[in-house]
């Protein structure tokens, strides 16, 4: 993560057979840093992290806003926006919203037109859905996202009997003690570190 | 392969030659059927009309996900020709019988009593219904008591028994469960207008199968498999979360119709999602994945078990789950699965039930986002609840009896999950189709009918109706093949899916069938249905999405309709 804002850190171990349990942390939405606008497909490799060829091959679903992306190489991300990926969508719908879809006509009224944005730094949410979530979620948190400090408390409490082997980094203390913390802060840096 | 003709009045039967319906199956021989056999302008639930079950043209062979099930009639909801589309085991079992196809005819006096009717290999019995009355889970247990465990089933509801314009045709599934509805438009009214409560066939029959060439066959089916085994929608998506991998997705891009098609994104999304529903089901033992027929490959249905892990619904689909959930505003899981048992129970199409309620709300019945209320209010169909009554003829009837001018239907039938607005080839369709409004209608994508990269621009108006034209032949012809729709989505980015479904037919006939017949078949298909509908007194004035799409903007994007009546002429046939 590069010099995103200075906000208290959660620094987590979780057993990575636990890793499914947080795809809807990052289906909610995720804090992604970003130090300037850039095409979305850079966005993608160089601050979320993904590979290109997974990107590529994997990613046909890419919203912007809640418009289809389909010039990924030229279309900006600035800080402020959102950012929805889905993996393989069935449906007439889901054909049409496809990046570069033959079919992509039917939505002309939900394509990102063109734009520019000023050079600025700030936060991109990040929304993973389906495939994209389950394949992405272990190396994104290993990286470190963003997230809301009361969502993730309410987030880790409803799923306690699940997530009970997860434990704080460095034996910093017991997650229910941590989770009253986060609850008192606007924004934290969720860092995992996946357990065999 | 045969047609049987059952009069439903002298309770007598005929097994009749194709004739001049051979080379037809599924949607194409029940709308050509109808046409010709049904007088246009007669009332649905007289004994004029008729009431066809077909399988597909592939129904006999073993061509992966070859199981669809037409039933078609003209429609007491619409007013026009329907051809309603099911899964279930019935499409792979007629043929065992030596069947393509029933047709229930004639009308037994008022007041007769419901018939089950069980055809054998030899026979065809007719009996007074053990089942009358009952709800089709507890109706299918005594049915398969008294008959036998091996049959194979279809049948009506109460709402079926009730002559209601929203009630389904329910098919038996492999596990042999009554879940599989033919839904839209009513054909369990007509059914249940003869008096049938249920259709058993006696899946103990094995007439085989004679293909013209059985090694040709073989190699286009291994392909056909293939193309399916490779794309990353049948084989991977539709397996992973089912159809309602799409409600996260369309809520993102702002055309999920929320609040009686208000808006175009929903707060509770993420709890009704198709994601939510998988690690639900996987929490309590259900099934991810599950095929609404043998030979499915696709697998896109799930096993949806309650909180106490007992087995509550399957079949649970994005538009089920859409029309309960975003559009009513209820964000409970459960609730939603309950509300589509109890569609399955009573037999009525989850979609016009959904938008019923949405009348109900509008009007004040019941508050937007109540679940219970939902349930309570669904429970009241089929029995002698006046309300009841109301909410079982459907969306447009419903508005009517409580005043309500916001009414999402075309011809009469109620819209599904999709807002036209924002996915305009999708509202051409829902537009123009004969159906009403159908997603369904317009969903055969293939590479070469649409010319892609050819000559259809769909950024121009013209376009977009040019393409939804060729998107509705194309479902006609895999509707009328047996096929399960969901193959469009492999044959869309695969050259080989079209010919091979050409193949597939012709090694099995042995009659020259290319590519172009296929493309006939569908718009063939389509002219039927168009031909009835015109002189059942249809005009271009009812291809129209109702005015509140012409006159309000979707939010977030704001997009409009903007379609002409005359524009969307070019849409058809």
């Amino acid at each position: 993560m590069k010099q995103g804002p200075e906000v208290p850190m959660a620094h987590v171990v979780v057993p990575r057979t636990l890793a499914p349990a947080f795809a809807g942390l990052l289906r909610q939405g995720i804090g992604v840093w970003l130090p300037a606008p850039k095409p979305v497909r850079d966005f993608l490799v160089e601050e979320v992290g993904l590979e290109l060829g997974y990107a590529t091959h994997e990613i046909p679903g890419l919203f912007l806003n809640g418009v289809a992306v389909d010039d990924w190489e030229n279309t900006l991300v600035a800080p402020g926006d959102e950012v929805a990926l889905s993996g393989t969508m069935p449906g007439l719908a889901g054909i049409a919203l496809r990046r570069q879809s033959p079919l992509r006509s039917f939505r002309s009224d939900l394509t990102v037109p063109f734009r520019s944005a000023a050079a600025v730094a700030g936060m991109v949410t990040l929304r993973p859905f389906n495939f994209v979530a389950q394949q992405a979620v272990q190396p994104l948190l290993a990286r470190g996202v963003y997230v809301s400090g009361a969502e993730l408390a309410r987030y880790v409490e409803a799923r306690a009997d699940e997530l009970g082997a997860c434990r704080l980094m460095g034996g910093e203390g017991c997650l229910e003690d941590a989770m009253a913390c986060w609850r008192q802060v606007e924004v934290v840096h969720l860092q995992v570190v996946w357990e065999e | 392969m045969k047609i049987l003709r059952i009069n439903t009045r002298s309770r007598t039967y005929r097994f009749e030659d194709l004739g001049e319906y051979a080379g037809l199956g599924g949607r194409a021989l029940t709308s050509r059927i109808i046409n010709r056999e049904v007088p246009a302008d007669c009332h649905p639930l007289s004994a004029e009309n008729k009431i066809v079950l077909a399988a597909g043209i592939l129904a006999p062979t073993t061509a992966a996900n070859s199981g669809r099930m037409s039933v078609g009639a003209k429609s007491p909801l619409t007013g026009g020709i329907k051809e309603s589309n099911s899964g279930g085991q019935f499409a792979n079992t007629l043929p065992k019988l030596g069947l393509l196809a029933i047709v229930l005819e004639d009308k037994p006096e008022a007041g007769s009593p419901m018939m089950d009717i069980v055809v054998r290999p030899d026979r065809v019995e007719f009996h007074d219904s053990v089942a009358a009355g009952m709800r089709t889970y507890a109706a299918q247990e005594k049915l398969l008591a008294t008959y036998g465990k091996e049959m194979v089933t279809a049948m009506v509801g109460p709402a079926g028994e009730q002559c209601l314009s929203a009630a389904t045709v329910q098919f038996s599934d492999p596990d042999g469960l009554p879940s599989r509805s033919a839904g839209r438009g009513g054909m369990g009214a007509v059914m249940g207008s003869k008096r049938v409560k249920a259709i058993l066939l006696d899946s103990t029959a094995a007439q085989k199968v004679e293909y013209a060439d059985e090694e040709g066959f073989k190699a286009a089916r291994k392909e056909w498999v293939d193309i399916m085994r490779n794309h990353p929608v049948t084989s991977q998506g539709l397996p992973g979360f089912g159809t309602a991998v799409l409600v996260n997705v369309i809520n993102a891009a702002g055309a999920l119709p929320t609040k009686n098609f208000r808006f175009g994104q929903f707060a509770g999304a993420e709890k009704i999602s198709g994601e939510t529903l998988a690690e639900t089901i996987t929490k309590r033992g259900g099934k991810t994945k599950h095929g609404c027929h043998s030979g499915c490959m696709i697998q896109c249905s799930q096993v949806y078990h309650d909180k106490d892990g007992k087995y509550l619904t399957t079949g649970f689909e994005y538009e089920t789950i859409w029309g309960f959930g975003a559009d009513l505003m209820v964000e409970d899981l459960d609730d939603i699965a309950m509300m589509d048992r109890t569609c399955d129970e009573v037999g009525m199409d989850t979609i016009e039930m959904a938008n019923t309620m949405a009348m109900a709300m509008e009007a004040g019945i019941i508050n937007w986002g109540d679940g219970k209320a939902v349930i309570r209010e669904l429970n009241k169909v089929g029995t002698d609840d006046p309300l009841g009554r109301i909410y079982g003829n459907g969306t447009a009837y419903t508005a009517k009896a409580f005043g309500v001018d916001r009414v999402p239907v075309v011809k009469n039938q109620a819209l599904p999950a999709y807002d036209p607005r924002a996915v305009k080839a999708v509202g051409v369709t829902y537009a123009t189709s004969p159906m009403g409004a159908d997603h369904t209608a317009g969903y055969g994508v293939a590479q070469n009918v649409l010319k892609v990269g050819g000559d259809v621009d769909g950024h121009k108006k013209e376009g977009n109706v040019e393409i939804s034209k060729n998107l509705q032949v194309a479902t006609a012809a895999i509707d009328s093949l047996g096929l399960c729709l969901f193959v469009a989505f492999a044959v869309l980015d695969d050259a080989r899916g079209v010919p091979c479904m050409a193949k597939m037919v012709e090694t099995y006939t042995g009659k020259p069938f290319s590519v172009d017949d296929l493309i006939a078949l569908g718009a063939n298909c389509l002219k039927d249905e168009l031909d009835f509908n015109r002189r059942a007194g249809f005009t271009p004035e009812d291809d129209q999405l109702p005015r509140f799409f012409q006159t309000e903007t979707l939010p977030p994007h704001n997009v409009g309709w903007g379609y002409t009546v005359e524009e969307l002429q070019g849409a058809k046939v």
